[in-house]
């Protein structure tokens, strides 16, 4: 790298941005003009791209059947983990079950055979055993040895001796600030957001968002006092927080001064009163609540809680004996969304903060899958005319939004694949506010109204595709299963053209603008 | 007597299929962006279908299938916004003869790009197998490392380079 020229060094850096996404309108043009001047950057870019190209192919090619086996590995892993940590194995006793798990998984490796039944040679008798099992045991081998020797593996890891490559000395662990809303924090915030784990970080008040580096998502409701403790590991000294788990950050922990908190797969909240006493709550999935092993007072009890359940412990570390209902009023904030006012999506529905640049025909890759994302928020300039085919409704309901009202778009985007409605993407949306009504047209999206619209956003500019809005009247392509006040359900059916919609919700008159 | 030949619609078929990641590749460094590449690629095929006829009777297919495919990615082209386009005209045109090249040698390059993965140090590979096999971007990466986003781009960066570098020597020794 040290013989690049500065020309190719800048070149590389917007080669980079453009790879992963970053590349900001003047980069782009700047990357424009070094390519169109400057063969040597010609040269890198494609000699770059060449390689990313092949890698992204390589990964293509292989991601279906690999997607299969890891399904089934991954369940196979949380089956044998929960197990493990409920039955109370003591650390030492795992690492050597997953040393032991590795070593047989290496031995059944060898005696694989490439396809079809997989014969066990150590038995007089030809034993037969589901594939599943041995490649499920396999991966979960490694990714139980991964997750238990992480630490390890960290802390002793080989250098790289790649020539030209600056070690980065290992710090320790870091979370980043996401986003947050009427923050006040104690202390100050770096400018990159990077939130140290060496120090207490306290919110004074408002909400936050961190990402662990584990991948796990954390809000965090001032006041509160935390510390990031190890990549997947948090302590609350004090507040309250909520967390939402992706599969590959399973087992994130929350500690507390009474008591442990293990994700299994799962969204959840914790809170730490002023006098010590803790409870954890859960919203989706199951977590495991540990009493202190520090407690001293025989063995610590382990109380798996699952959706809807809660349990506190008192300061001293003792957990309650009775598990209770969440209560309707908890205080959580269970979603992000929810305090930013954004949509709540179920079933094949996918919210986009960000919207993609572009939404056009194939976006989806045709899948079962809508993404839906916020256009705009605008105040009427005049009166709409909205209509919806409800279910229970033989003809259209109508209706006309006066002009002065504050309402925000949503834009929801389809493509399922088949070649008539026989495949269609279902999703109920919650939205923040009363839906008033769906728009249909059969011009483009963009030109129902130009408050609704998003700049950043083309609106399928094929000619070729007419794009429809929700077309209550005849549904070509989409059908409501319901609506009820905020909450919507919607299917988006193939076999037609673009299936797109557009979804106008009236905002509360007490709400802001973010 | 000939020996039956395979059907003709199955032999078209292989020769698409064969061609897939060519197409992919050239549209990715035409266009800089995985979802346009996609695509370009269907679009291609679709083409390529359509002259059947034409295609069964051409010497190089794989020369003739991306002579389409840069058709149809300048076709795309012309119905973007020029607020997403990447390049200017020219600038892709400067661009193509060098992508044409490497794609063009691309199933030589898939092999020795297999060869030289296996060349790198772990840490890298692993790099490349979260980053390519497992979908994370750079920012997932250095969470879960935590290290900078910038600090995992940059090593990105220069294990594409070493590839690179090392699939070209790799076809030059081959080649002498």
């Amino acid at each position: 790298m040290s013989e690049l020229t500065p020309n190719q060094r800048e070149c590389a850096a917007l080669i980079t941005a453009l790879i992963e996404a970053e590349l900001f309108a003047e980069q782009r043009d700047r990357l424009n003009e070094l390519c169109r001047q400057d063969q040597d950057c010609r040269k890198l870019y494609a000699a770059v791209m060449s390689v990313h190209g092949m890698l992204l192919w390589s990964s293509h090619l292989s991601a279906e059947q690999e997607k299969e086996q890891q399904d089934e590995s991954d369940a196979f892993l949380l089956e044998i983990y929960e197990q493990a940590r409920l039955n109370r194995i003591k650390l030492d006793a795992e690492v050597e079950l997953a040393k032991n798990l590795k070593a047989q998984a290496d031995q059944e490796k060898k005696r694989r055979p490439k396809h079809g039944a997989l014969v066990d040679e150590t038995r007089s008798h030809t034993l037969i055993i589901p594939k599943a099992v041995v490649y499920g045991g396999l991966a979960a081998a490694i990714l139980l040895a991964f997750v238990l020797l992480w630490p390890v593996i960290q802390g002793a890891g080989p250098a790289s001796n790649t020539p030209g490559v600056p070690e980065v000395a290992e710090a320790g662990p870091e979370a980043e600030l996401i986003r947050s809303q009427d923050a006040v924090w104690g202390q100050a915030v770096p400018a990159d957001g990077v939130l140290a784990g060496a120090k207490a970080w306290s919110l004074e008040r408002g909400f936050a968002e961190i990402a662990m580096p584990s991948g796990a998502s954390v809000i965090l409701h001032g006041p509160t006092t935390f510390r990031i403790l190890e990549p997947n590991k948090l302590a609350l000294d004090d507040g309250r927080l909520t967390a939402e788990v992706p599969d590959r950050a399973k087992y994130f922990t929350v500690k507390t001064r009474s008591m442990d908190v293990v994700d299994l797969g799962t969204r959840f909240g914790v809170t730490v009163e002023p006098d010590g006493v803790s409870s954890a709550s859960v919203f989706e999935g199951k977590v495991e609540v540990n009493e202190p092993t520090a407690r001293g007072t025989g063995a610590p009890r382990v109380v798996a809680l699952t959706a809807g359940q809660q349990v506190r412990a008192d300061a001293s570390g003792k957990l309650a004996e009775s598990i209770t209902a969440i209560q309707p009023d908890h205080g959580y904030v269970s979603r992000w969304d929810a305090i930013q006012r954004r949509v709540v999506v179920q079933g094949q529905g996918r919210f986009f903060n960000t919207p993609p640049n572009s939404v056009r025909q194939g976006e989806l890759g045709n899948t079962n899958r809508i993404i839906i994302f916020e256009e705009s928020t605008a105040v009427l300039d005049q009166p709409l005319s909205v209509m919806t085919n409800l279910p229970e409704r033989r003809a259209a309901k109508f209706a006309t939004v006066p002009a002065g009202r504050k309402v925000v778009s949503y834009f929801l985007h389809s493509e399922p694949d088949a070649a008539d409605d026989s495949s269609y993407a279902t999703a109920t949306l919650t939205f923040p506010g009363r839906v008033l009504g769906v728009v249909g047209t059969v011009k483009q999206l963009r030109e129902t109204n130009a408050l609704f619209g998003l700049d950043t956003v083309g609106y399928t500019p094929d000619d070729q595709f007419i794009t429809y809005g929700i077309d209550p009247g005849s549904p070509d392509h989409f059908a409501i299963g319901g609506l009820q006040g905020n909450v919507l359900t919607i299917h988006l059916a193939a076999g037609r053209f673009a299936d797109q919609a557009r979804v106008i919700v009236e905002l509360p008159d007490t709400s802001g603008d973010q | 007597m000939t020996e039956s030949p395979q059907n003709p619609d199955s032999e078209l078929m292989l020769k698409i299929t064969a061609c897939q990641g060519k197409i992919f590749a050239l549209a990715i460094s035409m266009l800089g962006d995985h979802e346009a590449a996609a695509d370009i690629q269907q679009e291609t095929n679709l083409v390529i279908w359509g002259k059947a006829e034409e295609a069964k009777q051409v010497g190089n297919f794989s020369a003739w299938a991306l002579k389409i495919a840069y058709f149809q990615i300048k076709n795309f082209r012309r119905k973007q916004q020029r607020s997403m386009l990447l390049f200017d005209s020219d600038v892709m045109e400067l661009l193509a003869e060098d992508a044409t090249e490497m794609v063009s040698s691309m199933d030589d390059r898939l092999n020795a790009l297999q060869n030289c993965m296996k060349c790198l140090p772990e840490q890298h590979r692993q790099l490349l197998e979260e980053r390519y096999h497992h979908g994370l971007s750079v920012k997932d990466i250095a969470r879960r490392v935590s290290r900078s986003a910038n600090n995992i781009g940059v090593m990105l960066f220069r294990i594409r380079t070493q590839l690179h570098n090392c699939i070209s020597q790799r076809l030059r020794g081959d080649k002498a």
